[in-house]
């Protein structure tokens, strides 16, 4: 069953539109809640979390694709349940690790508020991605949108994790240089 | 702007190149360097063993006898299974079965000794050193097997018990075999060459020579076993080994034995041995440690003849170079060259140093000229 009967499925509110999306996308949302929670319980608890989000948010939006949707989806409630547990005990795996890596990219003061035109910067950091060769790309997104591991993105992408440590940072620096070429005060 | 606000955006990145970084899956890249190394060091594999081969040829392998060796001598008188051919002034001389008439029915020592085809019956007798008969080994003759072998002889094609022309392709050898019990009559085993041995040509050999004929399968054919002699003495010629050669039929192979009188085999023979049986199991070569007794030669041969003495040395006419002795014009003595020089007093009255006349003088080295004479 492809994207768009499923689609059709969550916007006829025909429940088995669930079932479909979860036997279709359920392995790679369950990958990626893993990668950022340690706990099995909690990454299946925020998979189950996906399908519900869906199902309440189509309609009104029509995704262009379900799996970068409901991909989105889980990672953000995964990096929620993510924050709740960092606010209890330091620590924190990938995302801790992540976090610290992108602190080398802004300055970490506050922004007012409406200060930061979010489409404007989004646009700005789309244009960083498209300007990187396929291979870089895949590398930053992996490792800030799908919080792998070096170790993991090593072995995916046949480098060392030397080479993978000093590419990331390569990036890092490179779009801290391109968001402040956008005018981004970061 | 703080880096988890930095991190949400992020997950706000294009969906398509988010979708692509999840789809994407490094292929394995193509190991050139891996494969193009592994393949060269397979050819230089494969291309050193030939050149390693060719200065290390693969040798025959063979067994040392430790002791005397069999070749005549006194003491231990006895012959390698099957025929033996005496390389050219390197031993004994072995009777002719055919000349010898050992299969003749007229011979009182019918049925002893070497047959045609590499059959040996019996031990081995003669004269020894006082002139007295010695036999040793000598089994019972059996008849009845060795007309069965005569038959065979004459059903392959030969005549009056003499060997045929050539052998067929089948046949690997026959013997008259006397191990069996003391009071069981020897029996004629008839080899066959793997592939041949066929219900009709044991009815075959069956009819030629009677019931009683036991078969038994072989890997070279005698004819083979045969052929391989005229190389193998090629292989020993100016090695300086004694040996003795012969088709052992029984055991299938060509017999090599070697006298090496303290000398090793040279590797250039066993290489050529090998080269000649590189499965190893159509020559078996034995090395007998022991010295051959050498008077053994003189009594086969007769005692050696007397130093003959040289003959006298006449007067050159001719110089080592071909040239003849220069005579003088004016008709005084030649000049010799060399070892040309005739013995005897020299024309003119000239003597040699050991004539030299008695002066008294005490010989004295060289150097002592320098010194004043001592009174």
């Amino acid at each position: 069953m492809d994207d768009n009967e499923i689609i059709g499925l969550f916007l006829a509110r025909d429940e088995s539109a669930i079932e479909c999306a979860g036997r279709e996308y359920g392995a790679y949302c369950a990958a990626i809640a893993r990668s950022i929670l340690d706990d099995q319980g909690a990454a299946e608890e925020c998979v189950n979390d996906t399908w519900l989000k869906c199902w309440q948010t189509i309609p009104p939006q029509r995704p262009r694709s379900l799996k970068g949707y409901a991909g989105r989806i889980v990672r953000n409630l995964a990096l929620s349940v993510r924050r709740a547990e960092t606010a209890q005990k330091r620590g924190g795996g990938q995302v801790q690790l992540a976090l610290d890596e992108l602190a080398e990219v802004v300055s970490g003061g506050e922004t007012p508020e409406g200060a930061l035109d979010r489409q404007a910067f989004l646009a700005a950091l789309d244009g960083f991605l498209a300007g990187l060769p396929q291979r870089d790309r895949n590398l930053f997104l992996r490792r800030y949108w799908y919080l792998d591991s070096t170790q993991r993105l090593a072995k995916r992408f046949r480098m060392s994790q030397t080479q993978v440590t000093t590419t990331l940072h390569r990036l890092r620096v490179k779009l801290r240089v391109h968001l402040q070429q956008e005018g981004f005060e970061v | 702007m703080k880096n988890h606000e930095l991190l949400d955006m992020i997950g706000e990145a294009s969906e398509d190149y988010v979708l692509e970084a999840g789809n994407n899956v490094v292929k394995p890249r193509f190991r050139w360097k891996t494969i193009a190394a592994c393949a060269a060091c397979g050819l230089l594999a494969l291309g050193a063993y030939p050149v390693y081969r060719a200065f290390n040829p693969p040798l025959h392998d063979y067994t040392v006898v430790e002791g005397g060796g069999t070749l005549a001598t006194q003491d231990e008188v006895k012959a390698p299974a099957g025929g033996e051919i005496d390389v050219p002034g390197q031993g004994a001389p072995v009777p002719n079965p055919d000349e010898d008439g050992i299969l003749n029915p007229d011979n009182p020592n019918r049925g002893e000794g070497p047959m045609p085809g590499g059959a040996y019956i019996g031990g081995d007798s003669g004269s020894d050193r006082d002139g007295e008969h010695y036999q040793i080994g000598v089994m019972p003759i059996d008849e009845a097997a060795t007309d069965q072998y005569d038959k065979l002889l004459k059903g392959l094609g030969g005549v009056d018990g003499r060997e045929p022309a050539a052998y067929p392709d089948w046949f690997a050898g026959a013997w008259i075999d006397t191990s069996c019990y003391y009071d069981s009559p020897a029996v004629l085993t008839v080899a066959i060459v793997d592939g041949f041995r066929t219900d009709e040509l044991e009815a075959e050999i069956t009819d030629w020579c009677g019931h009683g004929v036991v078969f038994q399968d072989a890997k070279y054919s005698h004819a083979f076993l045969n052929g391989l002699m005229e190389p193998v003495v090629r292989a020993l010629d100016g090695t300086g080994l004694s040996c003795g050669i012969g088709v052992d039929v029984a055991a299938n192979c060509l017999g090599v034995d070697l006298y090496s009188n303290g000398t090793a085999i040279p590797d250039r023979v066993l290489a050529e041995l090998a080269k000649l049986d590189p499965g190893g199991d159509a020559i078996r070569v034995r090395l007998f440690t022991g010295k051959i007794d050498t008077l053994t030669d003189e009594l086969v041969k007769g005692p050696a003849p007397e130093p003959v003495e040289p003959e006298t040395r006449a007067t050159p006419t001719v110089t080592q170079d071909g040239e003849p002795v220069p005579t003088p014009v004016d008709g005084s003595d030649p000049v010799y060259h060399g070892e040309d020089v005739p013995t005897g007093p020299a024309p003119g009255g000239a003597r040699s140093v050991e004539e030299l006349p008695e002066t008294g003088e005490k010989p004295q080295p060289a150097h002592y000229d320098l010194l004043p004479l001592e009174d």
